[in-house]
C-alpha cells in the first residue's frame, strides 16, 4: 500500500470514529457502525492481514477517543477480529453488492452477539432491537459506502503512480 | 525474494501490533500504570475534535450565503438554543442542583455503541473548567453519573446503568440503605437500560418507592439526596437474605444534552458537638 493510500484510509478511520462517538450524542437512533463499514472497505478490497490491521488501528481509535472504552484495547481486538474475518470472505474479482451487504451483516451481528454476551457478564441488560436496527443501518451504510470507499482509496493510489 | 522479505516483514509488523495490544489490554485489565496517561493523552487531543462536532447550533459559512438556508439554519439556532436554555433552566431548578456549585455542560460523545445502550459518555467540561474525576453528574431529572476521567477541554462519565457504577442509596420514606447497579442481580430479568437494587439486610420494598443516593465522604463521587429512580418491580426473596426489586432511572440518558457537574467542597472545618436533649426534645422547645 502505498502512504496516499494509507493517509487516505487512517482519515476515513478517524472520520467514522470521530462522526460515530458525535452522532450517538445527537441521540439518532439507529445509528450505523460507520467504522466497521470503513474497515469492511479495507477488507473486502485488499484481504485479511490488512483487514486486521485497519479493524485493529480503527478499534485504538475508538478506544481512545472520549469517553473511549472501559478496558483499553478490547475495541482494537473485536475490530482486528473483524476485519479478518471479512478479509477471509473476500472474492477474487468483482461481487454482487448482495455478498457484500451480506458480509457486513453478518460481521456486524457478530460484533453485536460479543458486545451483548460482554455486557450480560457484567450484569447489564441489553436490548436486541436496538442491535438488529443497528445491523440493518450498518448494512445498508456499506451498500453505499464500501464502493465509495473503494473508489476514493483506489484513485489515490493512482494519483501515487501517475 | 525482496518481496517475500517485505512480506515477512508485515506480517512480524502485524503481529507485533496484535501483540501490544494484547499486553496493553492486560495491563489495563489489571488497573497498571501508564494506561490512565494515554487515556488523558487522547483525550486532550482528540477532545477538542469532538468538541467542535457537538451539536451547537451555529451554522456553517457556506449554509449562510444563501437566503433560504440562513434562515433554516436561524431557526435551527434558535430552536437548539431555546431547548438547551429550556434544559438549563430545568437542570438548575431542580433539587439535584438545589444549593450546589454546578457546572453546566453537554453531551458531545457517546462511547462505542452496543446492545448495552449508552454507558460512557464525554462532556465538554474538563479541568480548566474546575472539573475534576469523581463528581457528580446530574441532569433535571436527577443522577446520571460520575465523572470518570478529565482532560483540559473534555471529561468522560460512567452513566448509571453501566457495569462500572453502582450507588449507595436510600429507599423509600423508611430509607432502607440498598446498592443500586453492578453485578448485583442477573441482567436477563431486566429491560435494558433499568438498573438493579439489592438491599443491604432484610427490609420491605414497595413498587413505587424513590431511590436516592445515600452520599459519600465529601460529597465524591456521589452527593446524598440525589434522585436515582423509582422501584418498578419487586423479586420475590426465594431464599436470598435481602429483596431485591428493579429501579427505572430518573434520567433516560438516550435523550440527555445539557447535564451539571456538581462541585461540592470538601468539609474543612470540625463539626461542633452539641448536647442532647436540651433543644427540640420537648414539644414546643424549638421556638
Amino acid at each position: 500500500m502505498t502512504p496516499a493510500g494509507a493517509l487516505v484510509r487512517a482519515t476515513l478511520l478517524l472520520l467514522g470514529a470521530v462522526l460515530g462517538v458525535t452522532l450517538a450524542a445527537r441521540h439518532l437512533s439507529p445509528l450505523p457502525d460507520l467504522l466497521l463499514v470503513v474497515v469492511a472497505s479495507a477488507a473486502l478490497r485488499a484481504g485479511p492481514r490488512t483487514g486486521l490491521l485497519t479493524g485493529l488501528v480503527g478499534g485504538w481509535l475508538l478506544d481512545l477517543l472520549p469517553p473511549g472504552s472501559a478496558v483499553l484495547g478490547t475495541q482494537a481486538l473485536l475490530y482486528a477480529v473483524c476485519g479478518l474475518a471479512v478479509g477471509a470472505l473476500r472474492r477474487p474479482g468483482p461481487v454482487s453488492v448482495v455478498w457484500v451487504v451480506l458480509v457486513i451483516a453478518g460481521v456486524a451481528s457478530g460484533l453485536e452477539v460479543v458486545r451483548g454476551a460482554l455486557a450480560l457478564a457484567q450484569g447489564v441488560p441489553v436490548d436486541v432491537l436496538s442491535s438488529a436496527l443497528r445491523v440493518l443501518a450498518t448494512a445498508t451504510v456499506g451498500l453505499v459506502v464500501v464502493p465509495l470507499v473503494s473508489a476514493v482509496e483506489r484513485r489515490s493510489e493512482r494519483r501515487r503512480f501517475a | 525474494m525482496r518481496g517475500d522479505a517485505a512480506d515477512r516483514r508485515r506480517r512480524r509488523l502485524v503481529a507485533l501490533a496484535v501483540v501490544v495490544t494484547c499486553a496493553l489490554l492486560v495491563v489495563d485489565l489489571l488497573g497498571g500504570p501508564g494506561t490512565g496517561l494515554l487515556r488523558r493523552g487522547a483525550a486532550t487531543v482528540l477532545g477538542p475534535l469532538e468538541r467542535v462536532l457537538a451539536p451547537s447550533g451555529r451554522a456553517d459559512e457556506d449554509e449562510l450565503r444563501r437566503d433560504n438556508e440562513e434562515l433554516q439554519s436561524a431557526l435551527r439556532q434558535a430552536e437548539v438554543a431555546g431547548r438547551e436554555s429550556a434544559e438549563l433552566s430545568a437542570l438548575l431548578a431542580s433539587p439535584s442542583t438545589a444549593g450546589a456549585r454546578v457546572v453546566p455542560a453537554r453531551v458531545v460523545g457517546v462511547g462505542a455503541p452496543g446492545p448495552q445502550g449508552v454507558v460512557r459518555l464525554t462532556i465538554d467540561v474538563g479541568s480548566r473548567d474546575g472539573v475534576d474525576v469523581d463528581r457528580t453528574v446530574v441532569a433535571s431529572g436527577g443522577l446520571v453519573g460520575r465523572v470518570a476521567s478529565v482532560a483540559p477541554w473534555t471529561s468522560d462519565v460512567l452513566v448509571v446503568g453501566g457495569p462500572e457504577v453502582v450507588i449507595g442509596a436510600r429507599v423509600g420514606g423508611a430509607g432502607a440503605l440498598a446498592t443500586v447497579g453492578g453485578a448485583t442481580a442477573a441482567a436477563t430479568g431486566r429491560d435494558a437500560g433499568e438498573l438493579g437494587l439489592t438491599l443491604v439486610q432484610t427490609g420491605t420494598l414497595t413498587v413505587g418507592d424513590e431511590v436516592r443516593t445515600l452520599g459519600s465522604v465529601d460529597g465524591r463521587p456521589f452527593v446524598p439526596g440525589v434522585l436515582v429512580g423509582r422501584i418498578t418491580a419487586v423479586e420475590p426473596q426465594r431464599g436470598r437474605l435481602a429483596p431485591s426489586g428493579t429501579v427505572e432511572p430518573a434520567v433516560d440518558v438516550g435523550t440527555l444534552s445539557v447535564v451539571g457537574v456538581l462541585l461540592s467542597p470538601p468539609r474543612s472545618t470540625p463539626r461542633a458537638a452539641v448536647t442532647g436533649g436540651t433543644s427540640g426534645g420537648t414539644s414546643g422547645g424549638t421556638s
